[in-house]
């Protein structure tokens, strides 16, 4: 019993990460489909977007790179197909450097999206008109300063390299304070300034999806209703597939939601882990006390 | 066009990709040579791709664009305020010249504090004071909810006051505090697990998914 214990507690990590890679690749290849519902911070960041009136321009930052991209690029791919089916106006920048390839290509992908008679999904769509990719543009704080006085000056020209004074999307909306929500998708700590320099300066609503690393650090801006939604990590970011449609929109599981069964295959397996190595501990405890006792 | 109607550039793009994760987390098994050369080449290509996201969107727009128009534009000689403070803080690097650094930090510090302070005090300070302080109520849950917010925030605050010694009374709520911000540290590292695991689905799903189905097999 005692030599089991010992081992136990000492058993080689390689065999506990051989465990996690089978609870997370057996659930991908055979989907256990694990039902789960949307929390309410999911759900007041969809019904925020969900209110806004056709033709509403929604500002989506793209703040995040290829290392958090399994969090949160599939919440941007679901938040502009919410928005295109409910024919809102997206203007999307990043301010981040790693984010303007990810970002163009969540775009792309929603815009060649077709449905089943292989027919896109939003053809009539123009750049410009109804929708507008801004790219990535150092300076944080002062990016934020700066579309709150004016999107063409802080932006004279937009991805494509087109002159952003020309189109019809900022000569209606030339400013942040003209825009009707503020989504800020992230991997850093940039919703907290996005708050102060941009939601409560211009009076917008605001929202956040961001890692599951960052989600305990912005629950007092929800709590205090200034991020009226919050969208934490994959978990968080599966519930938004699910409100949007997703599955069906896409006609596939959707990414996020996918990783559902492994995340909480995983899960079940850390916490039996720590209940487990506890338990060892403490009846390892047990032998050497009685050791130490009969000396 | 190869397997699946991918294009041979993207067929390459995920033998790549696949290479570099299956190298990176090689790691796991024990430090080896091929780990040390995808670290290596992961360093230079994220070195690279700064250096010219940072010279295109940084320097030649704001710094050398406007010093040298292509398209006839008059110069704006006003960059030439904000080029000599950024090679001051250069200058760092110099110590008979490091002193002129402080003058770009005090212009950097100045502005950032003017900016930083209103902004912050408006949108963080006082609204999540208002939060915490706010109404017992409307309903039972919601007012015990806030009770506990309330004595987490008061305790908490407590620990972290040393100009009193933490003894007798002072001493247990400070004990409290503790309390909950062990909670709290759970809460961030549960999440943090989250946030991991979710890293390794996404490079599973691009392995299984895109690398083995798409373009080795040619399926989807």
């Amino acid at each position: 019993m005692r030599s089991a214990v010992t081992a136990l507690l000492n058993v080689d990590r390689r065999i506990i990460y051989t465990i996690v890679l089978l609870c997370v690749a057996l659930p991908l290849l055979f989907p256990l489909k694990i039902k789960f519902s949307p929390t309410r911070e999911v759900r007041d960041a969809y019904d925020d977007i969900q209110a806004l009136e056709p033709g509403s321009v929604v500002l989506i930052s793209c703040d995040y790179g290829p290392a958090s991209m399994p969090e949160t690029h599939p919440m941007f791919i679901a938040l502009l197909h919410q928005c295109f089916r409910l024919k809102l106006r997206p203007i999307i920048l990043t301010l981040v450097p790693d984010g303007p390839g990810l970002a163009l290509r969540g775009l792309r992908s929603v815009l060649e999206a077709r449905d089943e008679q292989g027919n896109l999904l939003y053809p009539d769509l123009k750049p410009g008109v109804d929708y507008s990719y801004l790219g990535y543009k150092p300076g944080g704080q002062a990016v934020m300063l700066g579309i709150g006085q004016s999107f063409t000056v802080t932006f004279p020209q937009d991805y494509a390299g087109d002159s952003t004074s020309q189109q019809p999307l900022f000569k209606e909306v030339p400013a942040l304070g003209d825009v009707a929500y503020i989504f800020d998708i992230a991997s850093v700590g940039l919703p907290e300034f996005w708050l102060p320099y941009a939601a409560a300066r211009e009076k917008k609503p605001m929202s956040v999806s961001c890692t599951a690393v960052s989600v305990a650090q912005y629950y007092p801006y929800y709590a205090s209703r200034q991020f009226h939604g919050l969208v934490g990590g994959m978990k968080g970011t599966a519930e938004y597939e699910l409100l949007t449609g997703m599955e069906q929109i896409l006609r596939r599981v959707p990414d996020a939601t996918r990783g559902m069964d492994a995340q909480s295959l995983v899960h079940i397996f850390i916490v039996l882990s720590i209940v487990i190595a506890n338990v060892l501990f403490f009846i390892d405890r047990r032998y050497k006390l009685a050791d130490r006792r009969t000396g | 066009m190869s397997h699946a109607g991918l294009p041979i550039g993207e067929i390459i793009g995920f033998w790549a990709s696949a290479a570099m994760t299956l190298i990176i987390l090689s790691f796991i098994y024990k430090d080896n040579p091929v780990y040390k050369f995808g670290e290596h080449l992961f360093l230079g290509t994220a070195l690279g791709y700064s250096w010219c996201i940072c010279y295109y969107n940084d320097i030649y727009p704001n710094a050398i664009g406007p010093l040298f128009p292509r398209h006839g534009e008059p110069r704006n000689y006003l960059v030439l305020i904000p080029i000599v403070l950024a090679i001051f803080i250069m200058l760092r690097m110099v110590p008979s010249l490091a002193h002129l650094s402080r003058m770009s930090f005090a212009v950097l510090i100045g502005g950032y504090a003017g900016l930083a302070v209103p902004a912050v005090i408006m949108a963080n300070f006082l609204p999540q004071i208002t939060s915490t302080m706010g109404a017992l109520g409307p309903d039972w849950a919601t007012a015990i909810n806030r009770l506990v917010l309330l004595i987490g925030v008061f305790t908490t605050l407590i620990f972290f006051f040393f100009s009193l010694e933490h003894r007798g009374v002072v001493g247990r709520i400070s004990r409290v505090g503790v309390l909950f911000i062990m909670v709290g540290f759970g809460a961030s590292f549960g999440y943090t697990v989250m946030a991991r695991v979710s890293l390794l689905i996404g490079r599973l799903q691009f392995l299984i998914q895109d690398w083995v189905m798409r373009a080795i097999l040619g399926r989807g």
